[in-house]
């Protein structure tokens, strides 16, 4: 637990030394204000949700159906977003791995350095569209939690691969560049 | 024929719609059995070599002009994985399944296909159906040094690795290895593997396929700046493992324990200020002639170790010398060189996020001429090349 303490302790005050309050309010600001852009109704906001490029949000730019999409700064396989599922999300019928690996991918928007899961999509056969495969930070298999030839349907029904997914789990505080 | 009777036949052909030149051949063709199914010979001819993709296995002559190279294939599940054999007229495919396609019950089993007929000819069901899924990875799926025992890793993501009775066709039993990766035959019957604290850890078995030693080098592989690639090149009884920043660091397997030779470096200060760097997928060879071969690239960063490099460098590893460069014609991301008398440098590619177009040229190691390049319709890059010639 100390060293988790640590971890945490040093995950916040990293945090709050680049993030001040007036940035705080200046992102609130500009949230409220852009909010009457995106559309209220509910059915509408949650077809965007689950196809996340609907709306863009400029704290999130590029193209998540295109390889050069900032989170996929270490993907390797087909993205789900152009097979059926999301960014952040599986296809329908398709089972998300709990068990991953994480890349680091640095942000064009807000500069940050984000942890990414690149859990797979699995029990559907291969999609085969839209394959990358790049390797920023990609370590070979000795150094498990950070090798993406790996099939991670780990932990699912099937181990079929279907596609992969980018999820934005954290801010990483001491990227090595 | 005169140009009379070549007019007139077209007119006649014109006119009943009949073959032209068909009194020209009085006897028909021969009638054809079926079915036909060829076989191979027992022993490949040096030009052969399998080559495992994502998608599949495939069996091709490298000499032969494309498409007529293609000699079989194997297998046929995603994420098979090949081991041939020096001393067995077999080869061997780990092999998933799920009964209902892409779901239902998964079985793992290593099949056993007839090297003349590449017909299976008997299994061994891997219980527990852990074996790992990966891009093509040779070093998941090995023999041991006498060639007795198969031995298989297994990945939940706990780490094991199963031993495998070819002779008895039967599973032996599982070593466990945690936090550890990977096989690299060691000794006439042990195995090493490399682990997340930048050790090697050895196993030793016995006779019946048990566990009866277990070694840790010191820390050697710096997993976090300067990794080593997971595959080696072999030479002799010394594998050479490269490192995504141009280190080389030989390790003498031939023993019951790993012998940690002296480090060296690919390439000199200037090149190293180039960033020229190994690259690829099966990015380093041995030769039959001794000499450890590289792919590869200039101007290498963080990301780029897996996309190849347009230049295979040839070295003697005795002297450390740089002593040819290669330059190819595509960026390879996989090399391997060919058995026989005059060895080949066989160069697998495909372009970085296209993984349609893959293609496999050879090559003269020693003057550097293309001689052929076959396009292989794969999906999927990272391909592993075995040479299959005897």
């Amino acid at each position: 637990m100390t060293r988790l303490d640590k971890f945490a302790e040093t995950a916040m005050r990293s945090l709050a030394s680049r993030t001040s309050r007036r940035s705080l309010f200046a992102w609130l600001g500009g949230t409220l204000a852009g909010a009457g852009a995106i559309p209220v109704l509910p059915v509408a906001r949650a077809a965007a949700a689950d196809h996340g490029a609907t709306v863009p949000n400029p704290q999130d730019p590029g193209d998540p159906h295109s390889c050069d999409y900032w989170r996929y700064c270490a993907i390797d396989g087909f993205l789900c977003t152009c097979c059926g599922g999301a960014v952040n999300a599986c296809p329908p019928g398709t089972e998300m791995s709990p068990i991953t690996w994480i890349g680091t991918c640095r942000n064009p928007a807000d500069n940050r350095n984000y942890i990414i899961s690149y859990n797979d999509c699995c029990g559907k056969a291969a999609c085969e569209r839209c394959f990358c495969a790049n390797m920023q930070g990609e370590k070979p298999l000795a150094r498990t939690q950070g090798n993406n030839d790996t099939v991670w349907c780990l932990g699912t029904a099937s181990q079929s691969y279907t596609c992969s997914t980018a999820i934005v789990v954290g801010v990483a505080t001491d990227r090595k560049q | 024929m005169g140009r009379g009777s070549l007019i007139a036949g077209l007119l006649c052909a014109l006119a009943t719609g009949a073959p032209v030149l068909a009194a020209d051949f009085p006897k028909p063709l021969p009638v054809e059995s079926i079915p036909r199914v060829l076989t191979l010979p027992p022993a490949y001819p040096p030009t052969w070599a399998f080559l495992n993709s994502v998608a599949g296995i495939e069996l091709l002559d490298v000499a032969a002009k494309s498409p007529d190279h293609i000699r079989g294939q194997l297998g046929g599940a995603p994420f098979t994985s090949l081991l041939t054999s020096t001393t067995r007229p077999e080869v061997y495919a780990a092999e998933t399944f799920y009964s209902r396609g892409t779901r239902g019950v998964r079985t793992d089993v290593v099949t056993i296909y007839d090297t003349t007929t590449l017909a299976p000819k008997g299994e061994i069901v891997l219980s527990g159906a852990h074996r790992y899924l990966s891009a093509p990875q040779p070093n998941a799926f090995r023999l041991t040094g006498d060639e007795s025992f198969a031995l298989i890793f297994t990945f939940t993501p706990a780490a094991a690795v199963k031993v495998l009775d070819l002779a008895g066709r039967k599973v032996l039993g599982e070593v466990s290895i945690p936090g550890c990766a990977l096989i690299y035959p060691t000794g006439p019957r042990g195995f090493s593997t490399l682990c997340g604290s930048g050790t090697m850890l050895t196993v030793q078995l016995d006779a019946a396929g048990r566990a009866v030693s277990q070694s840790e080098t010191t820390a050697f592989n710096d997993l976090t700046d300067d990794p080593l690639f997971s595959a080696p090149a072999r030479i002799g009884p010394v594998s050479y493992f490269t490192s995504y920043k141009g280190a080389v660091q030989p390790i003498d397997l031939g023993g019951a324990q790993p012998k940690l030779l002296p480090r060296w470096s690919l390439v000199t200060p200037q090149e190293a200020t180039a960033n020229w760097r190994p690259a690829g997928w099966q990015q380093a060879a041995g030769g039959p002639d001794g000499r450890l071969y590289v792919i590869m690239q200039p101007g290498g960063h963080d990301g780029s170790h897996k996309e190849g490099g347009p230049e295979v460098w040839v070295f003697d590893p005795a002297t450390h010398a740089k002593v040819g460069v290669i330059k190819l014609k595509s960026p390879a991301q996989s090399i391997a060189l060919s058995g026989g008398e005059r060895p080949l440098l066989l160069a697998a590619g495909a372009p970085p996020n296209f993984p349609l177009g893959l293609g496999l040229s050879t090559y003269d190691p020693g003057t550097g001429a293309i001689l052929n390049t076959q396009p292989l319709n794969f999906l999927g890059g990272t391909p592993v090349i075995f040479p299959a010639g005897r």
